[in-house]
């Protein structure tokens, strides 16, 4: 009986290791799956706290604009920071006035907007499946490049559109005031509705395919760049000293250096955070364009509708972007790709880390040309800033052979 | 395609392109700036065999080189013109034969209809020998050939060598891919075009005209340092292309497949890309701001020719020179300055049609 019994329990112990081990081989892929999903939520909240810090940090920590003698010192820093902290709170709680309270609203606005473009970016590379793919490609920013330079022809006066000072602004009415930006935005529209009646009369009134998008959208976007140029061209032979000239300069150089005050905030906050809302609730169809374009119509979803969706979107946040702080390049072509391989190619966890990673990378470049005094051209410091760290990241990926997207 | 109607065969439609590009190298040599419009063709021809012939007699010292200063006084300033005009011609149809070759070649190994040839950085290189140019020699810069050519070919070459350096220390040790090439240059031709901008930004008006007057390549330059330099350019790129044009029809395989087959396309790929790019470099130096003939001939020639490389080689070379000959001709009809319109700009409208008529029609050369 004994022997029974042992042999009994021995089997029983047997057959119950190799119960645990096949449901340990049935689960494992699931686990796996579990791991993953809390390693990319836990990068997500990272990423929101470092946002957050980098916010308060870029707020407190002194830069050559605001203060006229800077000492590059440790006990300067320290000094300075603590001044502002308490600057800060006297300004939260109203007891002081000073240039903080633009700063709140200033970083606000320049997280939006990094947030807005790296959304924008990784949303036209999902749509179009192309990893180049970016505002620029549909000619929509020279669309809205156009429309502000019939603005400056028509309407220019010394110190117009994004180039004005607060206080004369103040004076002005509501169409002077966002005239430039409506312009811009006519022009963007009218961009994407030619390069779409193009690409839809391409396949004889069907469906536009993404590759007839893109390519008419960059031919077109030419064909109006040079336009803009010759016109630039013109106006310097014939007024070599005119101002209208630097004014066209100016829309293609980013800046934030006109928009700081609650309203700036709340016209340029409105319609981000609305297309940021639609954007998320793409996010599982654009998952299913991932597969190209005919499987993702056997799965029921309406690619065309969708992809108009997302280029109006996209257009919209563009638009809003360029009429009210210039061209800004790069960040939405870099954040998804960097983003993607922080917390891979899912939309779900894609499109909220990009836009966190935009925001931060977006808020440390400008206070980086705050330190040194090369804020009114905020693409250089994008293309700079941004640049290295796309290039650092890229080094130090590739290292480890995370997996691509092409 | 209006053209492939009625000639059916590959030969048939390469003899009505010679004939066509003929009639136009002739037809171009006779027109003359926006304000004097055509000349009479049997004076351009009586001109241009006075300088054969000067040209010729300069060796065996024959009458006509010694009697040369008064026949050229008889002939009056027509002479200058038509020998002016015939070197315009060539140098225009050379930079649309090496620009519709380079974006032949990009396309075929991106395998993509939107590769642009100046993707490798070689266009923010020569921007920026262009700016650099402007901001050291001021109003000068523009009468200086041989430094143009030297700051130019020099930023477009570093920023190539730039580029493939950034890529390889990317890939680590393993081989480098065509899209980790094409990332790496976007992002470093992003930084560099950044540090330009802000050149550009910061310029005077007096400056940026004479940038635009670089840029744009209004009159085109015949000095022989120019047409030397381009001819070396032609002969060094478009050679190595000639001998390859063979082999370069397996980059339009997978990688998998071409391995498969015992091809090695890498090496291929890469030669052939340093090499459009140096033909891209060598357009915009030469003839201005003609991305598009680069974006759309190539579409063109894979209509008329079909996809088969032997026969695009020569195709692109022929379609490319006729439309930049066509644009320049077009160009000096302008009155916009002194030198006619910008060639640019030309460019994007004559080929604008086109285009929309090629992605509207029935036959998918573009895909």
């Amino acid at each position: 009986m004994d022997k029974i019994k042992q042999t009994g329990s021995s089997l029983d112990a047997k057959i119950k290791f190799n119960i645990e081990a096949a449901e340990h081989e049935l689960f494992r892929d699931e686990k796996i799956r579990h791991k993953r999903i809390d390693r990319r939520a836990r990068t997500l909240a990272a990423l929101a706290v470092m946002c957050a810090i980098a916010y308060f940090v870029c707020l407190f920590l002194p830069d050559n604009i605001t203060v006229n003698a800077a000492q590059h010192n440790l006990a300067w820093y320290f000094e300075m920071t603590s001044k502002n902290i308490s600057v800060f709170f006297n300004t939260l709680a109203g007891t002081e006035t000073s240039s903080t309270r633009w700063h709140l609203t200033q970083y606000l606005i320049v997280a939006l907007v990094g947030m807005a473009l790296s959304v924008n970016g990784a949303v036209y590379q999902g749509a179009f499946r192309n990893a180049l793919a970016s505002p620029t490609t549909l000619g929509v920013q020279t669309g809205g490049a156009l429309g502000g330079t019939v603005y400056i022809l028509l309407f220019y006066r010394e110190q117009t559109g994004i180039t004005y000072a607060l206080t004369e602004a103040q004076n002005r009415s509501v169409f002077e005031r966002y005239g430039q930006s409506v312009f811009m935005m006519v022009g963007c529209f009218m961009m994407v509705a030619f390069v779409l009646f193009v690409a839809r009369r391409m396949n004889r009134g069907g469906r536009p395919s993404s590759i007839g998008l893109v390519l008419s959208g960059l031919v077109f976007g030419g064909t109006v760049g040079s336009v803009l140029g010759l016109i630039q061209y013109y106006l310097l032979m014939n007024d070599p000293e005119g101002g209208m000239s630097y004014a066209l300069r100016y829309i293609m150089m980013g800046t934030f250096d006109y928009v700081y005050t609650p309203l700036h905030l709340l016209l340029i906050g409105t319609p981000i955070i609305l297309c940021m809302a639609v954007v998320m609730a793409l996010r599982k169809k654009l998952n299913l364009l991932a597969f190209g374009e005919d499987e993702a119509r056997t799965m029921g979803v309406n690619v065309d509708r969708i992809r108009r969706v997302a280029i109006s979107v996209a257009t919209v946040l563009t638009a809003v972007i360029i009429s009210f702080c210039g061209m800004i390049g790069f960040i939405g072509f870099m954040v998804p790709h960097v983003a993607r391989r922080m917390v891979g190619p899912d939309f779900n966890y894609l499109i909220p880390g990009s836009g966190l990673l935009g925001a931060l990378i977006m808020m440390v470049v400008f206070h980086v040309g705050r330190a040194f005094g090369l804020a009114s051209t905020i693409g250089l410091m994008t293309s700079l800033v941004g640049g290295s760290i796309f290039m650092l990241l890229l080094l130090t990926y590739r290292r480890r052979g995370h997996a691509d997207w092409a | 395609m209006p053209i492939g109607l009625k000639f059916e065969t590959h030969a048939q439609k390469m003899r009505l392109l010679i004939c066509a590009l003929i009639v136009l190298f002739l037809a171009s040599l006779c027109i003359r700036m926006a304000s004097r419009g055509f000349q009479a063709p049997a004076d351009v021809f009586e001109n241009l065999w006075l300088w054969i012939k000067i040209g010729v007699s300069k060796f065996t010292h024959g009458s006509t080189w010694l009697y040369r200063f008064s026949l050229i006084s008889e002939r009056g300033v027509g002479y200058n013109d038509a020998y002016g005009r015939l070197l315009v011609s060539l140098v225009t149809f050379v930079c649309g034969m090496l620009l519709a070759l380079a974006g032949y070649i990009f396309q075929s190994v991106f395998r993509n209809p939107m590769a642009a040839p100046s993707m490798l950085g070689v266009g923010t290189g020569v921007q920026a020998g262009l700016i650099y140019m402007a901001l050291t020699y001021g109003a000068a810069a523009t009468s200086m050939p041989r430094e143009k050519y030297t700051y130019c070919y020099i930023f477009a070459l570093a920023m190539l060598a730039l580029v493939m350096a950034a890529a390889k220390l990317s890939s680590g040790k393993r081989k480098f891919s065509v899209f980790d090439l094409l990332i790496v240059a976007a992002i470093v031709s992003q930084i560099i075009g950044g540090v330009t901008s802000y050149f550009v930004y910061g310029m005077d008006n007096s400056f940026a005209l004479i940038l635009q007057n670089l840029s744009n390549v209004l009159s085109v330059n015949t000095e022989p340092v120019s047409l030397i330099m381009l001819a070396a350019v032609t002969v060094l790129t478009v050679t190595p292309f000639f001998l390859m044009r063979f082999s370069f029809n397996s980059v339009c395989f997978d990688g998998d497949e071409s391995n498969s087959m015992g091809l090695n396309t890498r090496v291929v790929k890469f030669t052939a890309l340093v090499l459009g790019s140096l033909m891209m470099t060598a357009g915009m130096v030469h003839c201005g701001a003609v991305g598009m003939v680069s974006l759309i001939v190539p579409f063109i020639a894979r209509g008329v020719f079909g996809a088969e490389s032997r026969k695009l080689f020569w195709g692109n070379l022929l379609i490319g020179g006729f439309v930049l000959l066509l644009c320049r001709d077009i160009a000096f009809f302008i009155p916009f300055s002194i030198d006619g319109m910008p060639i640019g700009t030309v460019v994007e409208f004559v080929t604008l049609p086109v285009f929309v008529a090629i992605i509207t029609g029935r036959r998918r050369t573009w895909e």
